[in-house]
């Protein structure tokens, strides 16, 4: 895909076949990306299902809404898309489930279930005054890190695997790992540092700005 | 355990990221560029020193490296997904090569071609606008039928004229419509517009006009009748009021033009003199209507025919009088010189206090009925048929002097008053007063020979009185009228 998308949008709305298979295989990326890391408990049936959803979406004048110019954008929004239709899905099977639980005895059914409410929460909304907790305590910490590494940093607190992240990096894993033993020590330190000061009474000499 | 808690707290943030951005946030196609380092490079500085901060941003960068990496590096498809895609994209090739030789009729006939989602809609489109088609046609012929049989009915306007009241210096006092009842030339109109004018003048529909000089009225109907020295006009068809009640009827506006403009109503009630049994004749008729709020007009039947004059004034009192009174009163009464109409102290008010007092009558709220007629009568003297009102409540209220005095009121004005001698020398009888009695109901024979309560009445008295000569007259006029009566009359005489 280029990073100009106006022809490749063109060509989709004008139903041109080449286009949409290049839109297509993208968003299929996309989609069993986000299920093979969010989703696991999905079976290969059903990311057919919502992918195959995601499609029809799409051709039945989905992308017609997309408002953006980017591929970026786009691309996102296909990621919307996708999260969007999983929940759906979630959302049918959870119901389908339950009225099949209804029927049969209670208890046999217990332990089928795959996944339960949680997984269609939305993400949790943070207190104002917990934000700007999270936002002073984060910039203190990674004002000495380098963008790349709190990257690493945060792919590893979501639970990315080092040669996941080395992918997305394009970086061999080994320095994935030896990055983040590396940050961490400077976290530690920065953090001791951050309490010494705070005990001292002094500015935070990284955030001259 | 520094660590941790920084870890568990990064955790949070990212379960509520959204609640991190700022303003000053960059956008996606910014991170994107950062991402594959193509920003220029005082925009990458910008940016990553911004990036360096925010952890939404950094959040930002790192679904933006992940969604790059897929895109760059396609994952195989399953041959569900493979064959779906396949289709969409033959579905769509087709289409494209289609349109490579698109001639005009190709693309007329595209127009009509719909995805199956369009599809969709355009059928409940299609659906809807044709259920809404049919209903309406439904409901419009079902409602012409209704006009058809019991709708609007056509008029002659020419049957209209305008009814003006002239000052000494020829300015328009007021005007009322006025309607042709004979084509001898009588027109029909409501009275109290009339009072104070110098002259009346006549405009017909076509703009010609006459003065008038032969002018017949009745205060009690608030009626007013005259004649136009043109034999020729074209007269209103006379309806029939016998089984009104209950029947639709229509006001007809000022200026009517055929069926437009007329005021769907119902006859609810017709009102009578409720101390007669017979023959007390029907006097008003009461009109029933959400629309017609204003009382002015005739009234016509379904056929057009009319049936009536709304008299009163007053919003939400509809009476009408009768067709028969109307066309009665030129031929029963003396026509009265036009400078009348400058001595009668008619008010509508006094018409309206009769009539409301004639609604208090048929609530039976006799009290309230006095006050109204006893107002009505205050405010134009005239009122005879409010004296036989008034006298007919005293009697219910037992006030048989009063009683008396209000029928002897109505006798003043008008000595002939059938219901005021006939209520009066009842009166008398039940004061043993036979002779009086017996005067007055002669004088009632003489005017109406054949009114079948006079007739039994005055056959009582006279037996009272112990002639049974005068009784057996009474009894042999009365037994083809009144067969009941007329025995009982005979028992008595035995």
């Amino acid at each position: 895909m280029d990073d100009n998308i106006l022809p490749l949008m063109q060509g989709c709305l004008a139903k041109d076949g080449p286009s949409w298979k290049i839109l297509l295989q993208t968003c299929t990326s996309i989609a069993l990306n986000h299920h093979r890391k969010h989703y696991t408990f999905l079976t290969p049936g059903d990311t057919d299902t919502i992918v195959s959803n995601v499609y029809t979406k799409l051709f039945d004048g989905g992308l017609g809404k997309f408002s953006g110019g980017t591929k970026y954008e786009l691309l996102r929004y296909f990621k919307t898309i996708t999260k969007n239709e999983t929940f759906s899905f979630l959302r049918q099977h959870m119901k389908r489930k339950r009225d099949e639980s209804l029927d049969q005895d209670l208890g046999e059914d217990d332990d089928q279930t795959e996944f339960t409410h949680q997984d269609l929460l939305p993400d949790n909304s943070l207190r104002p005054d917990t934000i700007a907790q999270i936002n002073d305590l984060y910039r203190k910490a990674m004002a000495q890190l380098s963008v790349r590494d709190q990257q690493i940093l945060l792919y590893k607190i979501e639970g990315y695997k080092d040669r996941e992240i080395a992918e997305f990096l394009d970086i061999p894993s080994n320095t994935v790992a030896s990055s983040y033993g590396r940050l961490k020590i400077t976290l530690q330190r920065n953090l001791v540092m951050a309490i010494l000061i705070i005990l001292s009474g002094r500015n935070w000499p990284w955030t001259t700005s | 355990m520094i660590n941790m808690d920084l870890e568990s707290k990064i955790k949070d943030a990212l379960k509520g990221i959204d609640g991190f951005r700022t303003p000053d946030c960059l956008d996606d196609s910014t991170i994107g560029r950062f991402a594959e380092n193509k920003l220029a490079e005082p925009q990458r500085l910008t940016a990553g020193n911004h990036l360096h901060t925010c952890i939404y941003c950094m959040k930002q960068l790192n679904d933006i490296t992940e969604l790059l990496h897929a895109q760059k590096h396609p994952v195989p498809l399953s041959p569900r997904l493979e064959a779906l895609g396949k289709r969409i994209t033959e579905q769509t090739s087709e289409h494209t090569q289609k349109k490579l030789g698109t001639s005009f009729f190709q693309r007329v006939k595209e127009m009509f071609s719909f995805t199956p989602q369009q599809w969709r809609f355009s059928a409940i489109g299609l659906a809807t606008a044709w259920v809404v088609f049919l209903t309406t046609t439904a409901v419009m012929h079902q409602g012409n039928q209704g006009a058809d049989k019991a709708g609007m009915p056509i008029l002659d306007s020419s049957a209209f004229v305008k009814v003006q009241a002239l000052s000494d210096a020829g300015t328009v006092l007021k005007e009322e419509q006025g309607v042709v009842i004979g084509s001898d030339g009588l027109i029909a109109s409501k009275l109290s517009p009339l009072a104070g004018a110098t002259r009346l003048q006549v405009t017909l529909k076509d703009g010609t006009t006459y003065q008038t000089d032969s002018l017949w009225k009745d205060e009690d109907k608030n009626l007013a009748v005259m004649r136009v020295g043109n034999k020729t006009l074209k007269a209103i068809p006379l309806g029939d009021i016998s089984e009104i009640v209950g029947k639709k009827i229509y006001a007809v506006p000022d200026s009517p033009e055929s069926s437009s403009g007329l005021q769907e109503a119902l006859a609810s009630d017709v009102k009578e003199f409720p101390g007669r049994k017979n023959d007390g004749g029907p006097k008003y008729i009461q009109v029933a209507t959400q629309t017609v709020t204003s009382s002015k007009g005739a009234i016509v039947d379904e056929h057009g025919r009319f049936l009536g004059l709304l008299i009163t004034e007053e919003k939400h009192v509809n009476l009408a009088t009768s067709v028969e009174d109307i066309t009665k009163l030129a031929a029963t009464s003396q026509a009265i010189p036009l400078s009348q109409l400058k001595q009668v102290n008619f008010s509508g008010e006094a018409f309206n206090a009769y009539m409301k007092g004639i609604l208090a009558r048929d609530g039976q709220r006799w009290g309230e009925a006095i006050k109204f007629y006893q107002k009505a009568v205050k405010l134009n003297p005239h009122l005879e048929g409010a004296y036989v009102e008034l006298g007919y409540a005293f009697y219910r209220v037992k006030d048989f002097d009063r009683e008396a005095d209000a029928y002897n009121a109505a006798l003043n004005i008008n000595p002939n008053n059938a219901d005021a001698l006939f209520n009066l020398a009842e009166n008398l009888e039940s004061h043993y007063k036979y002779p009086e009695a017996i005067v007055l109901y002669e004088k009632a024979l003489a005017i109406e020979p054949e009114d079948m309560e006079v007739l039994y009445q005055a056959g009582l008295s006279y037996l009272a009185q112990g002639n049974r000569t005068k009784a057996t007259e009474m009894y042999n006029r009365l037994k083809t009228l009144d067969r009941g009566n007329a025995e009982i009359l005979r028992q008595l005489i035995k």
